[in-house]
């Protein structure tokens, strides 16, 4: 790894994001350390959705700067024309980051193992083999292995889950971003896509963002908690700190809020 | 009335030469507005106003006037113009482009259908523009609208003895000679009619293939 110390994996300069009147991050700044894992909590409409799609590129910025490993992704349209960057910038700086959505987004007319590898072939050029060979053996470690031709449907909402996993990781990021990835599963099923993501955090070095309500897969998964409302940080901190003894009045409601742990 | 079937036995080849005629005119007219009805859609789509806005004109004046008259102008006004697809080219040029313009609407119900969800995954895994297309979208818009593409073209078939005002010997055009010299219209037209049928069973079944696709898939 060429990432002089230092470099944080994400960085956040004065972002800020409007929809219409809604301000929904406002000259956000914060940085996240390389192979952080932290989760995002916040209530619903506080913008930690918006804030993981601000870096995947899905929404644009309207002011500051985002980078990923110190090579800017998104630029908002106060940067001067000299610093904002092409659209190929963009998607080369873009493969070091993965994202799994609340609703699991899978093309529905592949088979499992055909969404995995559609990326690496076509955007990584890998050849059909070596994707399908890379394929399986992520499937496998989701726990997949047997479900490779099975179109999306025939699958129950965890098994999707778990091939939208394997398909973002297929791409090698070397940062991930998980919005909700549970909130869309029927109870039961909660527990086999949090266990998918515990033995990555396990296994890997990456950097990941966790937005999510599971109180206590957070305290097991994340090194850092960042509780956040109305797009600005409430607090942020280690997990025992802010779960255990919140210091806002704020996060404690919330906490109280989402139940006992 | 008796029936002459040694007259029905002695036409027949002729109304089956006129009903490849019809077939060709029907496949081709069907091929190339699938691939102009992709052209406009795209051209529909730009964020340039300069492209959306006269692709809408051009569509719209297209789908107001009658095919009829569309074959007559391009029969008469293309070799003017020093363009010669023949009497059957011309047919199915004026088919594909009137059929594409229905299509073109088609297929923007099929784009719109994708969910927003299936760009912002395509734009996550780092797509191309065209791969997120070709891949991702349209593949899934397709699909969608299979049926209706169906449909489109059992509406194309039926609308081919229209070729025969432009000198296209297609089978109604065939028959049509055939009876005027041996008054034998109730042979010809009962074999034009069987030929038909004959030929949209299979269509038929095509557009049931392709709705019971539709459910496995879309
Ligand atoms: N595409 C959009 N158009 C308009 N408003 C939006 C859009 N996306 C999000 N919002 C608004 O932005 C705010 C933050 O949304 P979001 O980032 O989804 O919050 P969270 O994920 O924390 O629930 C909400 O008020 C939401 O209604
Ligand atoms: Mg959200």
């Amino acid at each position: 790894m060429t990432d002089s110390a230092g470099v944080p994996a994400i960085r956040f300069t004065g972002c800020s994001k409007r929809f219409g009147e809604t301000v929904v991050l406002d000259d956000f700044t914060w940085d996240v350390p390389v192979g952080r894992r932290v989760a995002i909590l916040g209530p619903s409409g506080s913008g930690k959705t918006t804030l993981l799609r601000l870096v995947m590129t899905i929404e644009r910025l309207d002011a500051g700067v985002i980078e990923v490993f110190g090579r800017p992704i998104a630029t908002g349209r106060d940067v001067p024309s000299s610093r904002q960057i092409s659209e190929r910038q963009v998607r080369e700086v873009r493969r070091d980051v993965g994202m799994v959505f609340q609703q699991f987004n899978l093309f529905p007319h592949m088979s499992a193992l055909q969404n995995v590898t559609e990326a690496p072939i076509r955007v990584l050029g890998k050849s059909k083999e070596e994707a399908a060979e890379h394929g399986r053996e992520l499937l496998r470690q989701v726990g997949l292995q047997g479900k490779e031709d099975a179109p999306p449907r025939q699958l129950s909402g965890g098994q999707q889950q778990r091939v939208a996993i394997a398909r973002a990781l297929a791409m090698e990021p070397r940062i991930m971003l998980f919005d909700e990835v549970t909130s869309a599963l029927d109870p039961e099923l909660v527990g086999e896509v949090l266990e998918v993501i515990r033995q990555l955090a396990e296994h890997s070095s990456m950097t990941m963002l966790l937005v999510t309500h599971e109180i206590g897969f957070a305290r097991d998964v994340a090194d850092e908690v960042l509780f956040m409302e109305h797009g600005r940080v409430v607090e942020s901190g280690p997990p025992e700190q802010v779960l255990g003894s919140p210091r806002e009045e704020r996060t404690r409601s919330f906490l109280r809020a989402v139940g006992p742990h | 009335m008796r029936v002459d079937l040694d007259y029905a036995v002695r036409v027949l080849p002729t109304l089956l030469r006129g009903a490849v005629t019809t077939l060709q005119a029907t496949l081709g007219g069907m091929a190339l507005a699938l691939v102009l009805g992709l052209a406009f859609v795209l051209l529909l789509r730009s964020q340039n106003k300069w492209v959306s806005r006269p692709t809408r004109a051009v569509l719209e004046f297209v789908r107001g006037t009658p095919l009829l008259i569309q074959l007559f102008f391009l029969f008469y006004v293309l070799p003017e113009w020093g363009i010669r697809l023949g009497a059957l080219g011309t047919g199915i040029f004026a088919l594909g482009l009137h059929y594409s313009t229905y299509i073109a609407e088609v297929y923007r119900a099929g784009i719109e259908s994708v969910p927003k969800g299936q760009w912002e995954a395509s734009t996550a895994l780092s797509f191309s523009r065209v791969d997120t297309w070709r891949r991702v979208v349209l593949p899934q818009a397709v699909i969608t609208v299979l049926p209706m593409l169906g449909n489109y073209l059992v509406a194309m078939f039926k609308d081919t003895p229209l070729l025969a005002t432009i000198t296209v010997i297609e089978m109604l055009g065939a028959g049509l000679s055939a009876a005027a010299s041996s008054y034998r219209y109730f042979e010809v037209f009962t074999l034009i009619g069987l030929i038909f049928l004959a030929m949209s069973l299979p269509a038929g079944a095509l557009v049931r293939w392709l709705e019971a696709f539709n459910k496995r898939y879309a």
